[in-house]
């Protein structure tokens, strides 16, 4: 076949051919003396320990540091949407992880988002991208939606407004420096055909640069209740290790080292609607896309790194703290008795076979909920390489 | 225009006597140059040209009156075959307007406001100036031979799969998005609207079930469903996986008689959803999204010939009633 271009391929190594040869032999993947040299280069400084692997970087957008700082001033730039209203800061705050503390965000236009803005933490590493999409493989993909979908309307870009907002990017200076750091290939980056495309490039660099691997937890400083917590979250009465797997907290994870991408998604019994399984629409999950009846209600395991900061929880933000994340887990889903979404979640037929109940005592709780608190990165939230980048002004979106 | 010969493509029984059957009518047996063709698209509602900003009345199972939102299409694999079966491609002309060598986009909205700083707003309501965007009319060539007969025109509504699932923000037009595949694209399911048909009922839309619940547009968005990536967009050089449902309609219309250059294509607003209640919803997305489970979807796939669930719809081509060939100068 022919090779795809305009698709994010991946930069992958030659090692990728040996690793594989190897696996045949080694299904452990833990450990191998292939030369790592290819795994390990990139053009940009990841400032990662060492034993985590470096994530994909797609072929036709290669992580740069002038790409990220770029992305960094748009994603803090309210000029990017219809009415000048919302960045992609509005729903994303620094000081939350890059989520926002709210159940359900709203759009440019007022309308609400149907699920919780996620955490962005480590997305580099996700092999998809939102809640539940499997059509989403790349961050470049999936920032599309944001700006430009209408279903529901986040930033409201579209066919009307689109020149018109790419004006009001044109005409702020700053922006002529940055598009041609970022773009030093290209003669006008930022008036060009190519101008809308170098945004999306920019903006999925940064998000893809937002990285987190500084907490408690990495350093070994785990408190006597984080170590006690650590030791349930890894039990098998527990099970939260199957699905918030390895070094990123999910089995979502994809990095170069990475040969077969399993797409994996879960339902963990938070609602049964008609008795049948089902999930209050639109959020059905993996269902949603596929419409494959065995998908529904299948969502992909957030990373939990951060976690203790990005509340409410689950896809619909329906729950407050984490010890209610841990008591649904603890009944085997949940039994929701009260209006609007009725119904026994625990005896959802597409439950996961790792939703199990489990007893589990209120100090017990505390100890995962330590061993959880011990994931936030303090580093990570007050990162300025992360942070506004704008002067004050009225056109920048200054939140928080 | 190279036409030579161009009188020898008359298909119909009466004619074909005279016209390639032997080779004594044409001096000339070796094709040299493609021949340029158009072919002309006409959106219809029923016996009415489809216009923006007007009320449309008597549609589908309750007679329900609509103006139009948005209609527009996404045409590739166009081929001419001859009676003998074989294909001849017709060759995009990759300079025409929306349009590149292997897809076009057909856009029926006739009407647009343009701002002062010629900026495309508000495309099809009443009143406005021409949509810069409008296009009605497939430009490019085939290898035509005097000594062959064409019986039908045929071609695909969507757009390839190669393309259909590449990056929108870089892709050649008609495909790119921001440009003219604003709003024809489908990000959650990761492709493009391959048509989109959007109507807004008088009266608005509601659900028999749910007192509550309204909606004002009801739209008829086609395009591939179930798109799942799964190693290719982790290994280099893997292609693509397959979409549970691509959802692409293949039509094939007879040309009964008419020569190339004398006939238009028709595509029937009425026709398509002869079947359905536009004021009414039964669940998901009002009107029908494609969905697996789209209450609204099975009227409008079997219009469309298309398999939708369990149903084939395959039986005898009943997407000809949406797609016709007409004459071209009558529209």
């Amino acid at each position: 076949m022919r090779k795809r271009h305009l698709r994010a391929g991946i930069r992958r190594p030659v090692i990728g051919v040996a690793l594989l040869i190897m696996l045949t032999g080694c299904l452990e993947q833990s450990q191998t003396t292939v030369d790592d040299q290819g795994a390990r280069v990139s053009g940009f400084d990841w400032g990662l320990p060492d034993h985590i692997p470096l994530p994909r970087e797609p072929e036709d957008n290669p992580m740069t540091e002038a790409k990220f700082q770029l992305g960094r001033h748009l994603f803090y730039d309210s000029r990017l949407s219809s009415n000048g209203t919302i960045s992609c800061s509005s729903c994303h705050h620094q000081d939350k992880a890059f989520s926002d503390g709210l159940a359900q965000a709203s759009g440019a236009t007022g309308e609400r988002h149907p699920r919780n803005s996620q955490a962005l933490v480590n997305v580099a590493w996700n092999n998809t991208l939102t809640w539940a999409n499997p059509s989403l493989g790349t961050i470049e993909k999936q920032i599309m939606i944001p700006l430009f979908g209408d279903a529901p309307i986040e930033h409201g870009l579209n066919e009307g407004n689109h020149e018109q907002v790419l004006r009001s990017l044109q005409v702020e200076p700053e922006y002529a420096r940055l598009f041609a750091e970022a773009f030093p290939d290209q003669s006008d980056a930022l008036f060009s055909d190519q101008a809308w495309d170098n945004v999306v490039k920019a903006l999925a660099s940064f998000v893809r640069g937002l990285v987190s691997f500084d907490s408690d937890f990495d350093r070994g400083e785990l408190s006597a209740e984080a170590l006690r917590g650590e030791r349930l979250f890894n039990s098998e009465r527990l099970e939260c290790f199957h699905c918030h797997a390895g070094y990123n907290f999910t089995d979502a994870t994809t990095d170069r080292l990475t040969s077969f991408n399993t797409l994996l998604f879960h339902n963990t019994g938070l609602y049964n609607i008609d008795g049948l399984g089902a999930y209050p629409e639109p959020n059905t999950g993996r269902h949603e896309v596929t419409g494959n009846a065995s998908h529904m209600g299948q969502f992909r395991a957030p990373s939990l790194r951060n976690v203790a900061l990005t509340a409410p929880y689950n896809h619909d933000g329906s729950v407050d703290t984490l010890e209610d994340v841990i008591r649904n887990y603890a009944a085997g889903g949940r039994l929701e008795v009260a209006s609007p979404h009725p119904g026994d979640g625990r005896m959802n037929p597409y439950k996961d076979g790792f939703i199990v109940s489990f007893s589990i005592t209120e100090s017990e709780i505390q100890d995962l909920v330590a061993f959880l608190e011990s994931l936030t990165d303090q580093a990570f939230i007050s990162n300025p390489r992360f942070s506004n980048p704008w002067p004050d002004s009225a056109n920048k979106d200054l939140t928080p | 225009m190279g036409k030579k010969g161009l009188y020898c493509f008359i298909a119909g029984s009466v004619l074909l006597s005279g016209c390639g059957g032997s080779s004594s009518s044409s001096t000339e047996t070796v094709v040299d140059e493609p021949t340029e063709l158009t072919i002309p698209f006409k959106a219809m509602v029923g016996s009415d040209p489809m216009t923006c900003g007007q009320t449309f009345t008597g549609l589908g199972t309750n007679s329900a009156s609509v103006e139009f939102e948005d209609f527009r299409m996404f045409i590739s694999n166009v081929r001419l075959v001859t009676d003998q079966g074989e294909e001849i491609p017709f060759n995009l002309d990759p300079d025409a307007p929306g349009q590149n060598s292997q897809v076009a986009l057909l856009d029926f909205r006739d009407t647009a406001t343009v701002n002062e700083t010629g900026d495309t707003t508000d495309v099809c309501i009443s009143g406005t100036d021409d949509n810069p965007g409008f296009k009605d009319t497939l430009v490019g060539s085939a290898e035509l031979d005097p000594e062959k007969t064409i019986s039908h025109f045929e071609f695909t509504i969507g757009v390839p799969f190669e393309q259909n699932h590449a990056d929108q923000s870089s892709a050649e037009e008609p495909l790119r998005n921001p440009g003219l595949a604003s709003g024809m694209t489908w990000n959650w399911q990761n492709g493009y609207k391959f048509m989109a048909a959007d109507v807004i009922p008088v009266g608005g839309i509601t659900r028999p079930d749910d007192a509550e619940w309204s909606s004002t547009a009801w739209n008829l968005h086609l395009g591939s469903t179930g798109c799942e990536v799964g190693t290719s967009d982790l290994a280099d050089g893997v292609a693509p996986e397959p979409c549970a449902a691509d959802n692409r309609v293949e039509v094939s219309l007879p040309l009964g008689g008419f020569e190339q250059g004398a006939y238009a294509i028709k595509i029937d607003y009425a026709a398509l959803i002869s079947g359905s209640n536009l004021n009414q919803d039964g669940g998901g997305a009002p009107g029908c999204m494609s969905f697996a489970g789209d209450p609204e979807c099975p009227a409008v796939f079997k219009n469309l010939a298309l398999p939708f669930g369990e149903e084939q719809n395959d039986g005898g081509n009943p997407n000809a009633v949406v797609f016709s060939i007409v004459e071209r100068q009558a529209l």
